[in-house]
């Protein structure tokens, strides 16, 4: 054959491939092929790490591998929004953590709305953020901090391990209630706040790694910024039991793209339960500091919307939304 | 003493058939991931993430650092060979590297490297086993306002040795300052220069900068330039040249040694990194030099000091994540993670918790060292055949090499396109004289600086005078200052000297 | 000729520079330099741009660097390779990682580097066959392709 025909062979060959649309396979029971389920944010965070996780006990559950992609940027938003505009069948989904969600949207141009183009399948866990300072610290509770914080402005200096996160506007908002100056210090992360508190540079941090400090009595615990009280730390108060406005939970959950068919909800609905519920998920949640806390798409889509419509007014009151 | 029996624990851990096993996996997998632009140790690790759940901890640290340190081998070898950066802490071999290999020094320029890494990977193990622990708590007092200190000095350091180049590479310090803020501001979180791309708001990628500024640029300049020349590299005309030789050897010990020390400290501290180390060693060779002329024409002191220095930095990066439990940088980040998952909190405990762990994963890279060494000296001679192929066939596969690898860093074709924009930018600058290493260095430099500076003023209450107040951060700066003044009292003496009779 | 075109070349790119200089002033003047006791988001990209249109500037008037005079057909190959490196942008986006990466081998192979078109056509299917093989399927790196997603019925 000569040469030119075998190109036009495989010309023909490609275009017809092409062509042929995915969809004359036989339509099967959810999930018939791979799953992607995609992690907005860098490799090694607890969102990444509780995701392969589930992503490997999923996959005996539903019977197809789910796998999990990295797409990091911008705070979690451009991993959600590549899913948002996705096809709603179900193959790809996202996994999410608060800021992004009840955050993001109301201070920044986000490419989806949160209310309207995803389907919140399920939710696995929360997190705690206490407010923390060094053991030997003078604050005792955390009414001296705002006593101090009132009576020397911007001399209390703290550091948040997310920034823009429910956990900083939530503390935010509570020196702002007690009329507290203070000055944040910017930190990439958790890790480098509590580096910056124990090195002297900062009184406060708020942060969500904050278990193994605590197991080895370099840091004390104040409050607790979300809903959901410190595991094994039922002294520590949280926000709102001290009367502050907003205590956002900080959640992780699966999220799809909007007008997912009810069978692929169902099945979610399913494989989380089963893994939360059982022991092996338990034990890697004590192990990372998280308590495993299950909500089924409706419960999940409720909270949602709650903390969402919450955070708005918040952000509205401290000026920080988009005008 | 504790510190001997912590060793003797970690070696008989570390010489276990499973940990042998899986370092040898680790750094032959690094080696890869670190030849292969823009696929970095985070993307492998991340990808062997569900593996490491079912291993014991000690032997899923071993592996992961396996990857992490073996990568800084890897990733000089396209530097040399290709002038790509196979890491973007590599890219300063790109500089010496890749001019020894168009002199028919590649081979000397490969195993030198391979050496510098080996004898500085030692060196570090022995640094940590020694001091590790105890530098650990020092890692406290080197805050916010110690590290912009050291990074003034560092800036310093690259000005005055642009200005003994030429106007034209203070111009480019400034440029590479003005790109370092592009991205959303660290701060005040508004966004600086994005232009509404959003991939933009995370900043200009280091790799990608540096695959578009180094590989793609040589791409163009080879074309634009080439004559008769049938091959990128020039091929040795028989086995002894292979090697280094002995006056290599002179030469490059010296750089190694500081090398080694320096990279040990900088991969101490959280935020440098082995991309610093190496900046920093190759300006710190260039100012200690005879002949500073002969960087960038192919000195191997160009090369062996940063690769000292890199590898040395990988390794003692593990020193904060497993002693303070603080990961220095995005891939210890993800080491954390496994160790998390594992159950293992890395901390001030661990030493005595768990020093099975600790020291073993120390004592493994003794082991992964001498694995790497034996596995890269005769990938030498297969890398220098390898590249034998006329530049006509291998100029457009370099390019998809580049394209990959720009992509890779953040699955993202925007990537790519500014990769190439750079590469556009790079030879274009080239052409008129004007030098893209400062502008890589004053990059990554300034993205630390700003970040740092504004946090010690922060810390301080907004009054610089928090430098005056912290002794090592003072030391710095009046070491940078003294650094400045230097040429100018060195002049006015010399003035002096020849005045008077 | 080539050294008159040389000459220039320098002291547009200094102008270029120096443009770039001043317009990133300008836009980090807007951001706002300080605030409340400490540097704001502009202060270092102004102070950076400011070295960079006076340093940029002054570079316009230093004599011409060494550079290699160009050769005519060096416009060719240059061409080539800008539209291979086009191609390489938008061709997985357009037609999938196969094609596009061909494509932009074929072009940087038959026009820059004067392969001839056979040689020029085999080596690009070769590498972009083999390299979107090692990458996407063995190494996982999502290089878009339509073609090799219906493949894996993804």
């Amino acid at each position: 054959m000569s040469p030119i025909r075998l190109l036009y062979g495989i010309a023909t060959t490609c275009l017809v491939l092409y062509a042929v649309p995915a969809t004359t396979f036989a339509q099967s029971a959810y999930p018939n092929k791979p799953i992607r389920l995609i992690v907005p944010y860098n490799p090694g965070g607890s969102s990444d790490l509780t995701a392969r996780f589930i992503a490997e006990m999923a996959k005996d559950i539903l019977g197809q591998p789910v796998v999990v992609e990295n797409k990091p940027g911008a705070g979690g938003t451009i991993g959600i929004g590549s899913v948002s505009t996705s096809a709603p069948d179900g193959y790809t989904l996202v996994q999410i953590t608060a800021s992004p969600i009840v955050v993001r949207p109301h201070v920044a141009n986000t490419a989806y709305d949160p209310l309207k183009d995803l389907t919140y399948l399920g939710r696995y866990m929360v997190t705690n953020a206490p407010f923390a300072v060094k053991a030997n610290s003078q604050f005792k509770t955390i009414q001296d901090v705002l006593v101090f914080a009132k009576t020397n402005p911007g001399k209390l200096r703290w550091a948040v391990g997310a920034p823009q996160g429910g956990p900083h506007l939530a503390t935010e908002a509570m020196f702002r209630a007690r009329e507290a100056k203070t000055t944040l210090i910017p930190v990439n992360g958790g890790g480098e706040a509590l580096l910056a508190l124990m090195g002297g540079s900062l009184e406060a941090v708020v942060v969500d790694d904050y278990a193994r400090p605590l197991k080895d009595g370099e840091i004390r615990l104040l409050a607790e910024s979300g809903p959901v009280k410190v595991v094994g730390q039922p002294s520590v108060p949280t926000y709102k039991e001290l009367g502050y406005p907003i205590s956002p939970t900080i959640f992780y959950g699966i999220v799809g793209p909007a007008k997912l068919p009810p069978e692929v909800i169902k099945a979610w609905e399913n494989v989380l339960k089963k893994i939360v519920e059982s022991d092996k998920f338990k034990e890697m949640a004590q192990r990372i500091n998280a308590t495993p806390y299950l909500a089924n798409s409706a419960d999940f889509t409720l909270q949602v919307r709650g903390d969402y419509t919450a955070m708005g007014k918040v952000l509205a009151d401290l000026g920080m939304a988009k005008k | 003493m504790e510190s001997m029996q912590g060793i003797l624990i970690g070696l008989s851990s570390a010489a276990s058939p499973t940990n042998l096993l899986f370092c040898f996996i680790g750094v032959a997998l690094g080696t890869a991931v670190g030849v292969l632009p823009g696929l970095g140790p985070t993307a492998t690790i991340s990808l062997l993430l569900p593996i490491t759940f079912k291993m014991e901890p000690a032997t899923a640290v071993i592996m992961l650092a396996g990857i992490y340190y073996g990568a800084m081998y890897g990733g000089s070898i396209t530097s040399i060979l290709i002038r790509v950066p196979g890491e973007a802490a590599s890219v300063i071999t790109c500089i010496d590297g890749y001019e020894m290999a168009r002199q028919g020094r590649a081979g000397k320029a490969l195993g030198i490297s391979a050496f510098a890494s080996f004898i500085a990977g030692i060196i570090s193990v022995f640094g940590m086993a020694l001091v590790g622990p105890l530098l650990a708590s020092a890692s406290y007092h080197f805050g916010p306002v110690e590290i912009s200190a050291l990074v003034v000095l560092g800036l310093i350091m690259v000005v005055m040795i642009s200005s003994q180049s030429s106007l034209r590479a203070l111009a480019m310090v400034a440029l590479g300052l003005l790109l370092s803020t592009v991205g959303q501001d660290f701060v005040t979180g508004g966004e600086r220069f994005t232009f509404g791309i959003d991939t933009l708001i995370d900043g200009l990628g280091v790799a990608v900068l540096a695959i578009g500024l180094f590989g793609i640029s040589e791409i163009l300049v080879l074309a634009a330039e080439r004559k008769e020349q049938r091959t990128i590299i020039a091929s040795p005309t028989n086995m002894r040249e292979l090697l280094p030789d002995r006056n290599d050897w002179r030469a490059a010990t010296g750089p190694i040694l500081r090398g080694s020390i320096l990279g040990f400290f900088l991969g101490l501290l959280p935020g440098a990194g082995a991309l610093v180390a190496s900046f920093a060693s190759y300006v710190l060779e260039k100012k200690v030099a005879i002949d500073p002329s002969r960087f960038g024409k192919g000195a191997i002191e160009g090369v062996a000091g940063p690769e000292a220095a890199n590898n040395a930095a990988a390794q003692s990066a593990f020193i904060p994540l497993l002693s303070l439990g603080i990961p220095p940088n995005a891939v210890m980040g993800v080491v954390l993670g496994a160790l998390m998952i594992q159950g293992v909190a890395p901390g001030p405990k661990l030493v005595t918790d768990r020093p099975d762990i600790f020291w073993g994963v120390i004592a493994s890279m003794l082991f992964g060292n001498l694995i790497l060494i034996i596995l890269n000296v005769p990938l030498v001679r297969v890398f220098v055949s390898l590249l034998r192929m006329p530049t006509s066939l291998l100029a457009p596969i370099i390019l998809l090499f580049c394209t990959i690898g720009a992509y890779s860093a953040n699955n993202s074709m925007v990537d790519v396109a500014i990769a190439m924009g750079c590469g556009v930018i790079g030879y274009g600058l080239r052409r008129n004289g004007f030098d893209p290493v400062p502008l890589l260095i004053a990059f990554v430099l300034g993205g630390i600086l700003e970040k740092t500076v504004r946090q010690a003023l922060l810390i301080g209450y907004g009054s610089p005078s928090i430098y005056l107040n912290r002794p090592i951060a003072l030391g710095l700066l009046l070491a940078a200052g003294a650094m400045l003044c230097f040429p100018l009292v060195r002049k006015a003496i010399n003035r002096r000297l020849s005045i008077s009779p | 000729m080539a050294e008159q075109v040389s000459g220039r070349a320098h002291q547009v790119t200094s102008l270029i520079l120096c443009v770039i200089g001043f317009a990133g002033a300008l836009a980090s003047w807007r951001m706002g330099l300080w605030n409340s006791g400490s540097p704001d988001a502009g202060l270092l990209p102004f102070v950076a741009s400011l070295l960079l249109t006076g340093l940029a500037g002054s570079a316009i008037f230093l004599s011409p660097p060494e550079t290699v005079s160009v050769d005519f057909n060096a416009w060719r190959r240059l061409t080539g390779y800008a539209v291979a490196m086009l191609l390489f942008c938008i061709g997985p986006l357009l037609v999938g990682c196969l094609t596009g990466f061909a494509a932009a081998l074929f072009i940087a192979m038959s026009v820059s580097e004067n392969l001839s078109l056979r040689t020029a056509l085999l080596w690009s299917m070769c590498m972009s066959v083999g390299s979107v093989l090692i990458f996407r399927l063995l190494l996982g790196v999502p290089l878009p392709d339509p073609f090799i997603d219906r493949l894996l019925g993804l």
